[in-house]
């Protein structure tokens, strides 16, 4: 084994200037396959929360988007009639997407006595909205649109004072505008304003009894649905599915090219080299040995490759990420590598490598001695 | 000239199992630059704005076009109190009960919608004045996606509307469903309220300009062309990994080329020393170079056409179109020459530092 891999390290240094330009091209396909990897990882963790056990919400059945539904005062008196030793929290919440000059935000309004205990909502720096036309704006709007504490917002025809910014638990508040219900009361009118009502459950609650029974509720009537908070998060990452799809069956195609390329350079290496080949059977190396070496040799090449593709994508998505994460739709996307990522990506380029060297090294190492000299 | 193309080109089909893998790598570069650029299409022509003579009239901070915004119907005549001459009423919101069965819907005034959006068309006729409830003009995009016709139906919020016939307006607005504005107004239970008023950019009211009641004046379009820039930060990223791979296929094109040509040293020495200068070589790598290319970009193009037929991009009822226009497919001819050139170039430019004589010596 030893001698196998000093045998094509010397190889892969006999012709420096060509290794390096086998390795710089497979590189940059890894660099383009790990970023394709880290997008459509965080398209499927995107809205998964840490902590849903004690949070329900209550949305209309059979609505696409949950902003176009409203949770009916039936509904809601459901809800509040739950056993209080259950019950910590009911929070109506109104939910829009809203234009702020060239940007799209979410728009949400509920009590601002529940934005810290229900939403989990930071505030960073300012006051919570204690008078009439006030705001609060998360860090991800105040950067996108550049808005800070004392500006005046524009909102439904009204001017809007920014009290706080605020850090958001959840990640479909990251780019959000938050007011007290009262204010989209007056503006919009209750009727129109009540797309969720969050549940917090107190302490210890069987959160799945408290659901089941929820939905049971005559009241709801089969037009609600009970969930748990999480499924907030899903319904906005359902949204991105298609692009998710889409990203993986490209990113499919591009490992394609590492057996394409490992094929080519094994084969145009045989090609080469074919009496160096010959001579060294007919010195009596076995035809597996330099099958092995061939493998070995691809294998070698990709891990360089991957080691150096992998360098280059955790940089420059270091780089990229460093001021905000990637806005698509309004949604922040955390791209990042796990291990697990890094671990199968490197699992598979180095696997797919060996198969092109193997699919062209497969019939030529086995080929008569004496053709190869006489060619 | 056409010699040395011929030789060029003979030299890789006898090198056909290697210079075919080749074709594929350059294959797959071609093909996600060109997936990338025909979405970037589509959106520019579905969403980008056009020149719209009409203005409208919406909830302020609302994105009225695609849904949220809610107006009563009695605005109508503080428009005209304000001298506005025409304003038509519409509808636009999601009905569906999932992401992937979301359908967009639009309620229009059967007397007046069709002076708003021209459209084509395609099979069926046109809703129109005194049409009976439940029936349903539909976007030929939507039609594909749902596979329907004139005469069958199609669900709306759970009711059955009838399709009459399918249209082609050149924009998002072909995902759209079109039902008579009191059918969205009984669908949705929004009694009296309509999203938004078109009304004629007559001079008399501006873009910006708030009206009571939170309303305010907006360009019929703008909407679409911001929805169509959140998608702006996606594309740049996968801008990168499609260069990326244009890139990494152009280095492997120059590997093979000049491993290919160093196997051929011999010979190529033999035609320079026969008066054959360094452009003949430079000929020589390019048809070879250019062959591979034009066979990737051929595979690039069969592997688009089956990758976007089967999956489709579908965002809550909006239907992302893939596109290829003039710009995509310059753009893609530009890449494609920009590989077969840098590949040809650096292996050109090796064999020419070759020594002569020493080439001329070797077995």
């Amino acid at each position: 084994m030893f001698t196998l891999i000093r045998y094509a390290s010397q190889d892969l240094l006999y012709q420096p200037g060509r290794t390096l330009l086998t390795v710089t091209g497979l590189a940059v396909i890894v660099f383009a396959y790990l970023i394709l990897v880290g997008l459509s990882g965080a398209m499927a963790d995107y809205g998964r929360h840490a902590d849903v056990s004690q949070k329900l919400i209550i949305i209309q059945a059979n609505v696409a988007d949950l902003r176009h539904g409203f949770v009916d005062d039936d509904a809601l008196q459901a809800a509040l009639d739950l056993p209080e030793e259950i019950v910590q929290h009911i929070s109506p919440l109104g939910v829009r997407t809203m234009r702020v000059n060239e940007y799209v935000l979410s728009l949400f309004s509920a009590d601002v006595a529940d934005w810290e205990v229900v939403y989990e909502l930071n505030l960073v720096a300012g006051h919570w909205p204690t008078a009439a036309r006030e705001a609060a704006v998360s860090e991800g709007a105040a950067r996108a649109a550049g808005w800070q504490l004392g500006d005046t917002l524009r909102i439904f025809g009204a001017d809007f004072k920014v009290t706080a910014v605020i850090r958001a638990a959840n990640v479909i508040a990251y780019s959000s505008v938050w007011l007290d219900r009262s204010e989209t009361e007056q503006l919009l009118g209750s009727r129109r304003d009540r797309q969720i009502v969050f549940i917090q459950l107190a302490p210890g609650s069987d959160a799945e009894a408290v659901r089941r029974l929820l939905e049971a509720d005559e009241r709801l009537d089969g037009r609600y649905h009970v969930y748990f908070q999480d499924n907030l998060g899903q319904r906005y990452a359902d949204t991105l599915r298609d692009i998710r799809r889409v990203t993986r069956v490209v990113n499919g195609i591009i490992l394609l090219t590492i057996v394409f390329s490992a094929y080519n350079g094994t084969s145009l290496t045989l090609a080469e080299r074919g009496r160096e080949t010959a001579i060294l059977r007919a010195l009596g190396f076995a035809p597996a040995f330099l099958y092995y070496f061939l493998l070995l040799r691809a294998i070698m090449l990709s891990a360089i490759a991957y080691g150096l593709g992998l360098g280059v994508a955790a940089i420059f998505l270091t780089i990229y990420q460093a001021n905000a994460p990637l806005l698509l739709l309004g949604l922040p996307l955390s791209l990042q590598l796990t291990v697990n990522d890094i671990l199968w990506g490197a699992a598979l380029i180095l696997a797919l490598a060996a198969a092109g060297a193997w699919f062209s090294s497969r019939r030529l190492v086995w080929r008569n001695v004496a053709d190869i000299l006489r060619e | 000239m056409f010699s040395l193309i011929r030789l060029g080109l003979h030299d890789l089909v006898r090198r056909w199992q290697t210079a075919l893998p080749m074709s594929l790598v350059v294959a797959v570069s071609l093909m996600a630059y060109l997936t990338l650029q025909g979405y970037q299409a589509g959106l520019a022509t579905g969403y980008g704005q056009v020149a719209q003579p009409w203005l409208i009239v919406q909830q302020s901070n609302m994105l009225g076009e695609f849904s949220d915004s809610r107006v009563a119907a009695t605005a109508v005549n503080d428009l005209f109190a304000l001298g506005v001459s025409q304003a038509i009423p519409q509808i636009h919101a999601v009905a569906g009960s999932s992401v992937q069965d979301a359908v967009v819907l639009r309620g229009v005034d059967l007397g007046q919608y069709q002076q708003i959006e021209p459209f084509t068309l395609v099979a069926g006729r046109a809703l129109q004045e005194g049409d009976p409830p439940r029936l349903a003009l539909v976007g030929y995009r939507l039609a594909q996606a749902k596979g329907v016709a004139p005469g069958e139906t199609v669900s709306l919020r759970g009711r059955d509307f009838t399709v009459v016939g399918l249209f082609r307006v050149g924009s998002y607005a072909d995902n759209e469903a079109w039902i008579a504005l009191t059918d969205a107004q009984t669908l949705l239970g929004w009694e009296n309220e309509v999203s938004l008023f078109v009304i004629p950019d007559e001079g008399i009211l501006h873009e910006g300009v708030e009206i009571a009641g939170g309303l305010v004046v907006a360009r019929k379009g703008a909407a679409a062309e911001i929805l169509a820039r959140q998608w702006q930060p996606l594309f740049n990223l996968l801008s990168v990994c499609a260069l990326a791979l244009g890139v990494a296929a152009a280095l492997t094109l120059t590997n093979l080329l000049w491993r290919l040509a160093w196997m051929r040293r011999r010979n190529l020495a033999i035609l320079r020393a026969v008066g054959f200068g360094q452009p003949a070589l430079t000929v020589y790598l390019l048809a070879q170079a250019g062959c591979i290319t034009a066979v990737g970009l051929l595979l690039a193009f069969s592997g688009v056409a089956g990758l976007t037929s089967a999956l489709s991009i579908n965002n809550t009822g909006q239907y992302l179109p893939w596109i290829l226009n003039g710009d995509v497919l310059s753009n893609i001819l530009a890449l494609s020459l920009l590989i077969t050139f840098f590949g040809a170039a650096v292996p050109a430019w090796q064999l020419s530092r070759l020594n002569l004589a020493l080439l001329l010596r070797e077995e």
